[in-house]
């Protein structure tokens, strides 16, 4: 079979997200952005020819995977591989994957790009999430032009939906939902400390909400004293250093977890030791960090209250209901940009075949008059070009409804078996038809507008 | 006719009548029925602060945040809710016109109920000679409770960050109304409200176990708020808009504070009428069950005066005291009542 479509380039995504794997999971196998350049090179040493895509956010783990003629990574080796990366069992971890090929594959993109797969379904902030590993792909050198075609598309159906539908209106925002859950604590703010861990955008994001609650105290602490002073400038706040946590959660009130450590960083018995000095006053903490910053065992204690990003996320989600029209419309958009970009891929590989066939009917055109004229040298020049003339309009006149037949008007699925036909039948060489996984040329930059497919 | 009991003060001189007004089928039908209207009331309250966290935020009217534009910062986006200008009244799903029924409901059932109450309290006061103290029984006393904890329930609807404790203080003003029919049926106790020892007594039991009721309801409510935002299903069906823990701390110990003071009060003036009739009831007048339950809710409730001294009673644990404090009350109660002093 795989010889019969030598260049159909599969599509497939193995991932987790929100629906499929709890935030513990999640956090285990989440991609910093050195570890997805890394993951990046490492896979294209694995799997030379292939092209790669991470996108790594809070709620997802995604490995996109575009392969050519030769290695084809199937998706226990893809699961191993990022199991292994991550140095987890993969028989764990395979019990939270999901995976798409083909057609499936890119309306899941498109879904995701969209924020249709989000936990909070109309949030825009999946756009440059996509786009951030769109750029990552293209910095390791492991998006080709299989994966250019199908991110930009991708970013574009995105933005489309965003802009054309309500989605996003009405939408209740993560640093919302956790003002409301302080005011559900805490009835005055006059007296309260928010201490802010890590200068992060996220930390930032929710600094900047609770500051409107006006408490008497803000402090943010980072391991970089810098950035803590330069975040801390922008929002009035004090700064500090991070040796100083212990103080810091004994002032704190409210406390904003966001740092980007990969160990939790208030730990249950770190706390537990804080309770007595902090008189056991109730302390909400918010922890956005992906992987957590505070054990989930801090929950437990008296008059703590801990939330992570599932739980914000998902009483923002709440409102989704009323927004199942513009999830329709979404849906909509989605299919016509799916459908679009099969047709770009169609013709993408429909393009090579036909040049090559046209390039091999007129190589035995070519042979033939070649021959003739050698025979007939009494030929003037205006009677050779006469032949040839009308070699080629033979040629096209014969090639020109077969071509169009599959260019145009074949139906999408038939589309590979006939090219696979043609190249069997006409003996077309994988040289001839250059695959292009095989074009390593570098990738536009996303910022450059999609190719326009037909 | 009711009967007329005479009095006397230890001197010997003859003070005012108090009459004792039996308690008769209609007063109970009565009594029952305000109850009922609580317990209606309750139900009718209930599913209002049963609500989404959408349309919690919708009627709390928070303006979500406008941030920067998401284009230049996706991660504003996070931030950004674009429909921020649409004020959130304007959203239909959230005036549910049952919902408005129900808001109209539960105040009228309160308020009959309250009326029903006062108005048997002083439709035996009249009965009564003497309007001292419209007091002669359980009875009396736990319609005058609920009368008070119905006027509490107004003022917890009107004081915003308490709202929402007034619903799960009606099913304790209909539990009090039925306890108290109970107690009075089952054994007819005569409050000689015209010393004015007893009435003191009685007066300041009345009202520190109104206070006392009032703080359960807050512990209870304050744990249940508790089990909630741990919980954290804030999308969910059944999750109920209850007041900040904080307001209910502060309740709680404003209630226990002043409900203490007067059980101490309650106490005190116990303590000397008991001795004052020490001679009666014998050297072991102290080891009754009433003065030793007495003695235990006293100290139950200590420690939550010291929250500021003793950080550790706080939260969850003050309002687990004030639920078992309020129990041995009632367990007060039915040992003065059915257990003898001697």
């Amino acid at each position: 079979m795989e010889s019969f479509i030598p260049n159909s380039q599969e599509v497939m995504v193995v991932g987790l997200n929100h629906r499929t794997a709890p935030l513990a999971v999640r956090e285990t196998v989440a991609f910093s952005a050195e570890q997805t350049r890394d993951a990046l090179g490492r896979f294209a040493t694995l799997f030379p020819g292939c092209e790669a895509a991470i996108i790594s956010t809070c709620n997802r783990v995604e490995l996109y995977v575009a392969h050519g003629a030769g290695v084809a990574p199937d998706v226990a080796t893809v699961v191993e591989f990022l199991a292994g990366y991550h140095k987890v069992s993969a028989a764990d971890f395979r019990e939270h994957v999901y995976y798409y090929q083909e057609t499936a594959a890119v309306a899941h993109l498109f879904a995701v790009t969209s924020s249709l797969d989000s936990m909070v379904v109309g949030e825009t902030q999946i756009l440059g999430q996509v786009k951030h590993a769109y750029q990552g792909a293209c910095a390791a050198h492991t998006a080709g032009p299989m994966l250019h075609g199908l991110f930009q598309r991708a970013l574009a159906a995105g933005k489309e939906v965003h802009e054309s539908t309500g989605l996003s209106a009405g939408r209740v925002s993560v640093a919302g939902v956790a003002v409301q859950l302080v005011h559900r604590v805490f009835d005055q703010f006059s007296d309260k400390t928010v201490v802010c861990l890590g200068a992060g955008k996220m930390a930032e994001l929710m600094l900047v909400n609770m500051a409107k609650l006006a408490p008497a105290k803000v402090i943010v602490a980072n391991r970089s004293l810098p950035r803590a002073q330069e975040l801390a400038h922008r929002t009035g706040a004090a700064a500090c250093s991070m040796d100083q946590l212990d103080h810091l959660l004994t002032e704190a009130d409210i406390v904003l977890a966001g740092t980007g450590s990969r160990e939790p960083v208030i730990t249950a018995g770190r706390f537990k030791a804080l309770l007595k000095p902090r008189r056991y006053r109730p302390v909400v903490i918010v922890d956005i960090a992906v992987p957590r910053d505070v054990e989930p065992a801090v929950a437990s204690l008296p008059n703590v209250y801990l939330y992570n990003l599932d739980d914000l996320q998902t009483a923002a989600a709440g409102n989704r209901g009323r927004r199942e029209r513009e999830i329709d419309m979404s849906r909509e958009i989605l299919s016509r940009h799916v459908e679009a970009f099969n047709n770009w891929r169609a013709a993408r590989d429909t393009g090579p075949v036909v040049k090559a066939l046209y390039e091999h009917c007129h190589a035995v055109a070519a042979d033939e008059l070649a021959l003739m004229f050698a025979r007939m040298p009494e030929m003037s020049e205006a009677q050779r070009r006469q032949m040839q003339r009308a070699a080629h309009r033979i040629i096209g006149k014969i090639l020109h409804g077969p071509v169009t037949h599959i260019t145009k008007e074949a139906p999408e699925p038939v589309r590979p078996a006939l090219l696979a036909a043609l190249r069997n039948l006409f003996d077309l060489s994988a040289a001839d038809v250059a695959g292009p996984a095989n074009a390593a040329a570098p990738g536009p930059e996303p910022e450059s507008t999609a190719p326009t497919g037909n | 006719m009711a009967p007329v009991v005479r009095m006397k003060l230890a001197g010997g001189r003859r003070i005012r009548m108090v009459r004792h007004v039996p308690v008769d089928l209609p007063q109970c039908w009565a009594l029952t029925g305000s109850a009922a209207c609580f317990l209606a009331a309750f139900f009718a309250d209930l599913p209002l602060l049963r609500r989404t966290a959408a349309s919690e935020r919708a009627d709390a009217g928070v303006p979500e945040p406008a941030g920067v534009s998401a284009e230049r910062n996706p991660a504003a986006a996070f931030n950004t809710a674009s429909a921020s200008a649409i004020p959130p009244s304007a959203s239909p799903a959230r005036r549910d016109p049952r919902d408005r029924r129900a808001r109209r409901i539960a105040p009228v059932l309160v308020l009959a109920g309250g009326a029903l109450a006062a108005a048997l309290l002083a439709w035996r006061a009249g009965q009564a000679a003497a309007l001292t103290l419209p007091l002669s029984d359980y009875f009396d006393a736990f319609a005058l409770l609920a009368a008070l904890l119905a006027a509490t329930w107004g003022y917890f609807q009107w004081t915003n960050h308490l709202r929402g404790l007034g619903v799960f203080l009606l099913p304790m003003i209909a539990g009090l109304e039925l306890f108290g029919l109970a107690l009075s049926l089952a054994g007819y106790k005569f409050f000689n409200a015209a010393n004015p020892w007893i009435a003191v007594h009685i007066a300041s039991v009345l009202l520190g176990s109104a206070c006392f009721a009032a703080g359960c309801v807050g512990g209870a409510v304050y744990l249940l708020a508790d089990r909630q935002l741990r919980r954290g299903q804030f999308g969910e069906r059944g999750f109920l808009r209850l007041p900040p823990l904080a307001s209910l701390e502060k309740f709680n110990q404003h209630a226990i504070l002043l409900g203490f003071a007067l059980l101490t009060l309650a106490v005190i003036t116990g303590l000397l009428l008991q001795m004052a009739s020490a001679h009666t009831l014998g050297p072991d007048w102290f080891l009754t069950p009433k003065v030793i339950l007495t003695t235990l809710t006293w100290l139950i409730y200590a420690p939550l005066l010291h929250v500021r001294l003793a950080p550790a009673f706080r939260g969850q644990r003050a309002a687990w005291l004030s639920i078992i404090g309020f129990l041995l009350l009632i367990g007060v109660f039915i040992s003065v009542n059915f257990m003898p002093a001697h």
